[in-house]
């Protein structure tokens, strides 16, 4: 009895989650009656099994659920309320199951009212189900109704149910009654055991043993393979061939196809949509890609996450989503497909998308500005995995605590995955999620180190950087801590000889020939891991290998760098490294990841800054901050001339005009003459809009300095003396200087002015895309909106808009009627007159025979006109500046308007963009 | 080192119905496999073990207890090797008390037969200096007790042992597989503690 009943539970586990999933697929399609004839037989197996094992209470309230899906099977419309109340019996079925599953009995308790729920509903459908029916008709059917309702209310009085008891007839006759509605409908197909349940342990076992044979096969192989018997290398290629195939098996067995799964969120869409008063449909495309079943079990509740984030905040009201032009059903899409040995989920919505303003205020909690102003979109869009990241305005039970797309990414790292938020091409929101096919073989980078090998999981290496002993440019060291420069970045390196003892680096026997101390080069292992990037000092990298994992035993518990052991194709025990223990190890903390403590407003995060240090020709040092050096140089005597008495340096840059800089010493004196040299060894600054030159004598290195934070680190530049890789610097006054400089030169140093933002609003996202891409070119930042309502809440939330670009015909509310509200709303939001409105026409060729343009618009453009378009916000945009004194970073134009067509067009067609950097220098000079 | 005959797990009858009615049968006369360290010798339980094998290719685990020599490959299962003869030593005063795996420490075990036990759900290898024979428990002079605790008291693993027998005239420790594990799992190379 007690197998049957495991037996039972196993099968009636499966089977419900499938029913969720399926019935609100029938609610979106009642009249496919497939699926509800599939639900119906569903629950009915599972009532049949409840009396067979004596299952009294489970019985009766599968018996209700029967009675009221058998009449959606009958051509009942189901109402949401129907569909709710069977799916709550369906959680009521699976609590029951769960417990009966825990303690081997039903739970103690009373489903009356929901069975009471339940028939009632079903009263009530199968009179509005047959309300037109001939008499008889209607006699005849209404007899087994009765009749079946009588047996479930005698049932409930007698705590026994119709199908305990074979000899009551209220099952028969209803079945008659079924088969009258539907004669040609026959009876339930028997199902044919077409498969068996096997323990995930044997499972394991078996790919274990499998993952050994191929070892032991290419053992076998390696020395066959030099030596020359014919006789023997026929059968091993087909032992080889056959040990393949046996590999490939045993990992399908282990592999699952996604769909149950991804369907299961069907309901979790279905519920929360009613919970937000939204609607909401889930579309799945898998493309029958299977993954290994744990990893389905891991991923579930990622997705989760991100379903709750799409439907509180993503997807707007049905009345929003009527006004913005849109379905008022809103999409949310689940696409999987294989990718590089990999499984690439993607999740994007139809939503409102990505709001960056809002991420950007949000991140000033967490960075400071310059930090925030250097980051790409896509970059802004990952400091939404920073833990208490949210930009939600409310926190609800679903979400908004900042604390749903952390967990996210973190339960993806720990199986190797990775997730990154993307803008939906289409408009709304994107997440990319990839990760291995299995976790059962993983791929690992193996390297040399100490004449040992070892591996570390492939994922997450980032890259790699060479580097041959006393290298200065790519490692330096601050305060004993070593750093390796890879890119922009300054990364901590470990080496793991400083935590971990490696004798006196012999290699140990059968492992790596190459030694430290036979290469002289090494390399730099960049890792990325749970927010950390640190680099690993290696010998050598072997190459990458997909292997078993094996885990320790317990008395390496206490050591944490590992992550377990392996043997490699060659037989080779080799020990991997976790990434997260590593760093720990060596006491690294989360650098760039923004954590909690921050968020809390406690002690802030160490900075790390970097410095150019160089000589003078006094020979002393000097070390400027590496953000406002834009650029060194070493240039000869004739890019220098005399000017008023001093030196000052010209230069030309492809395709930008001659720059004039004033040259000075680092002490800040003017540079009368210049020394005797071949060279002149030229630091070229930056400051708030004022480039100037450093002459200095030579580069001496570059130096990071890491700070216990941010008020530590300015108290410390406030000195004007620093400590580089132990040389003590002056610290280059750049600020000072440019202040001196403009006070000479009869400037007003300001502080950076914004952007301009032009608002974009156009439904069609590949033209969105084009022109995004031209005005940018241009120096505009251009704010997409794909419609109306986008683009009134962009329009509220934008404090520099400087001109908005509406496409008049646009579904739901076109351009015509955008410009007036924006018209309306502006004129709340401030008394200054609204930045200009250009109307973007389909019509390019026929302007002038289109009806008058409304007050709201100042000017119309063909779309496709390319020069017009940027002409006539050049324009525009110059006289709003001059009209609301705001000051933009503008392009020099003209003000003729004839010449500014000109000189843009030809900018357009034959000169590179000029950025603002040299739009500033040219002013300067 | 005195490799006499290979020792063979003792399968008797009895054995055989211990492995059926293991609960029911609490009075099946005990068998250990005697090891010897210098002049001491040790009993493990030969229901503990696994395999006796020649070692080979032993590679360190830089970090462990200073009595794992490394990680061996056993028929495809990675199982730490532990070298009695450290474990039994008062630990060492050098910073990364290296010497157990040092290269040429671990070739000159190579080919050298170690012990595979199954201590609770792992696999581990001993090498003690040499394997004997099996002792049966009749054989035991004092097989009802052992010697009385404060007999022990004296002794500096006391920690591993569990009984003490007498056999042959000389003492016969029989280990406390289990206590041996805890001990090397407690160790922590970061803090290094429990040495």
């Amino acid at each position: 009895m007690e197998e049957l009943l495991k037996d039972f539970l196993a099968e009636t586990a499966e089977h419900i989650d499938s029913i969720s999933s399926q019935l609100v697929r029938f609610e979106q399609d009642p009249s496919d009656l497939r699926i509800v004839s599939n639900i119906f037989r569903i629950i009915h197996s599972i009532k049949g099994t409840c009396g067979f094992l004596d299952l009294l209470r489970l019985g009766k309230l599968t018996h209700a659920t029967e009675t009221l899906v058998g009449i959606l099977r009958d051509g009942q419309k189901p109402t949401p309320q129907t569909v709710s109340l069977i799916l709550t019996a369906i959680d009521q079925t699976k609590f029951i199951i769960d417990a009966i599953a825990k303690d081997g009995v039903e739970p103690v308790g009373d489903d009356g009212a929901l069975i009471l729920a339940l028939e009632t509903n079903a009263r009530q459908l199968e009179e509005a189900l047959y309300p037109a029916k001939s008499p008889e008709l209607k006699a005849s059917e209404l007899i087994p109704s009765e009749t079946n309702t009588k047996a479930a209310d005698d049932n409930a009085k007698s705590q026994a149910i119709s199908t305990a008891k074979p000899e009551t007839k209220a099952p028969t006759q209803s079945k008659a009654n079924f088969e009258f509605i539907h004669p040609l409908k026959g009876p339930p197909p028997e199902r044919r055991v077409d498969s068996v349940r096997l323990p995930i342990k044997m499972l394991d076992q078996m790919m274990t043993l499998v993952s050994e044979l191929v070892l032991i096969r290419n053992e076998l192989c390696d020395p066959l393979r030099t030596g020359d018997i014919p006789h023997i290398k026929g059968p091993l290629q087909r032992l080889s061939t056959m040990t393949n195939d046996l590999q490939r098996s045993v990992m399908r067995v282990r592999m699952q196809p996604l769909r149950p799964m991804l369907a299961s969120l069907n309901r979790l869409v279905r519920d929360l949509s009613v919970e937000l008063g939204k609607k909401a449909e889930l579309i799945i495309h898998d493309s029958g890609t299977e993954i290994d079943r744990q990893i389905i079990d891991i991923i579930r509740d990622p997705l989760t996450h991100l379903i709750r984030n799409a439907l509180d905040h993503g997807l707007e009201t049905p009345q929003e989503r009527i006004m913005a032009g849109k379905d008022e059903t809103g999409r949310l899409t689940l696409e999987a497909r294989y990718l590089s040995g990999q499984i690439m989920l993607i999740m994007s919505d139809d939503g409102r998308g990505f709001h960056y303003d809002k991420i950007r205020d949000k991140a000033h909690h967490f960075l400071k500005s310059q930090d925030i102003e250097a980051l790409s979109d896509h970059d802004l869009l990952q400091l939404m995995f920073v833990p208490g990241f949210s930009t939600a305005g409310h926190i609800s039970h679903i979400s908004g605590r900042g604390v749903g797309l952390d967990v996210v990414r973190t339960n993806l790292e720990q199986i190797g995955g990775t997730i990154e938020a993307e803008q939906n091409p289409l408009g709304g929101a994107c997440f990319v999620l990839k990760m291995p096919l299995s976790l059962a073989i993983v791929p690992m980078l193996v390297f040399c180190y100490q004449g040992q090998r070892f591996a570390i999981s492939h994922p997450i290496v980032e890259g790699f950087v060479e580097y041959f002993d006393d290298t200065r440019d790519v490692v330096a060291t601050v305060n004993g801590q070593r750093f390796v420069k890879y890119g922009q970045a300054t990364l901590p390196l470990i080496e793991l000889d400083d935590y971990l003892p490696f004798g006196d680096g012999t290699p140990a026997p059968n492992k790596t020939e190459d030694t430290a101390s036979e290469k002289l080069e090494k390399i730099i292992i960049i890792v990325k891991s749970h927010g950390r990037r640190f680099g690993l000092l290696a010998d050598k990298v072997d190459g990458t290998q997909d292997v078993v994992m094996k885990t320790l035993p317990k008395i390496f518990q206490n050591l944490p760098c590992y992550a377990g052991a392996t043997l490699l194709h060659d037989g080779q025990i080799v020990l991997v490294f976790d990434a997260v223990g590593l760093a720990d190890m060596a006491g690294l903390e989360a650098l760039d990841q923004l954590d909690e403590a921050v968020f809390n407003n406690r002690p802030q995060r160490p900075v790390t800054m970097r410095f150019v240090v160089f000589e003078d020709w006094r020979g002393e040092l000097w070390a400027s901050d590496f953000t406002a050096t834009r650029e060194i140089f070493q240039l000869d005597a004739s890019h220098f001339s005399s000017l008023d008495g001093r030196q000052v340096l010209t230069l030309q840059k492809k395709a930008a005009p001659e720059k004039t800089y004033w040259l000075m010493h680092a002490d800040g004196a003017a540079v009368t003459d210049l020394p005797h040299s071949q060279k002149h060894c030229i630091l070229l600054m930056h400051h708030e809009g004022l480039d100037f030159a450093i002459l200095a004598k030579r580069i001496q290195d570059s130096a990071s300095k890491t700070f216990d934070s941010s008020a530590v680190a300015f108290d410390a530049l406030q000195t004007n003396h620093l400590v580089l890789d132990e040389w003590p610097c002056q610290l280059l006054p750049h600020a000072r200087y440019a202040q001196a400089l403009a006070q000479a030169l009869g400037m007003v140093l300001e502080t950076p002015n914004p952007l301009p933002h032009i608002l974009l609003v156009d439904d069609n996202s590949a033209y969105r895309s084009f022109c995004t891409k031209l005005l940018t070119k241009h120096g505009y930042h251009v704010v997409e909106a794909a419609n109306a309502l986008e683009a009134i809440t962009l329009y509220g939330s934008l404090s520099h808009i400087c001109a908005v670009l509406i496409d008049l015909e646009m579904p739901g509310i076109d351009g015509y009627g955008l410009a007036r509200r924006l018209c309306k709303n502006g004129a709340h939001k401030n008394d200054t007159a609204h930045p200009p409105f250009i109307a973007l026409s389909s019509h390019s060729v026929h302007l002038q025979d289109e009806p008058e343009l409304p007050a709201e618009f100042c000017a119309k453009v063909g779309k496709l006109d390319r020069a017009h378009v940027l002409a006539v916000v050049a324009t525009f945009v110059q006289h709003y500046a001059q009209a609301s004194k705001q000051k933009f970073n503008l392009q020099p134009i003209s003000n003729d308007g004839k010449q500014l067509n000109v000189s843009l067009t030809h900018s357009l067609l034959n000169s590179a963009p000029q950025t603002q950097n040299s739009t500033m220098v040219h002013k300067v000079a | 080192m005195t490799n006499h005959n290979q020792p063979k797990k003792a399968v008797s009858a009895q054995s055989l119905i211990n492995v059926f009615y293991d609960e029911e049968t609490p009075n099946i006369p005990a068998s250990w496999l005697c090891i010897s360290q210098g002049a001491e010798r040790y009993g493990i339980a030969t229901s503990a073990i696994y395999s006796v094998f020649p070692l080979a290719d032993i590679i360190p685990a830089p970090g462990s207890h200073r009595a794992v020599m490394g990680l061996i490959n056993l028929r495809s299962r990675i199982i730490p090797l532990i070298d009695f003869a450290t474990l039994l030593d008062p630990p060492l005063s050098t910073k990364h008390n290296s010497a157990s795996w040092h290269p040429n420490t671990l070739a000159a075990c190579e080919s050298r037969l170690a012990l595979a036990l199954e201590i609770g759900d792992e696999i581990y290898a001993l090498l003690p200096e040499a394997i004997h024979n099996i002792v049966e428990e009749e054989a035991l002079d004092n097989k009802a007790d052992g010697l009385a605790t404060t007999e022990r008291m004296g002794l500096q693993h006391n920690d591993l042992i569990a009984k003490i027998f007498q056999h042959d005239n000389a003492l016969l420790a029989i280990l406390n597989l289990e206590a041996m594990i805890a001990k090397l799992s407690a160790y922590n190379h970061f803090t290094k503690s429990a040495k």
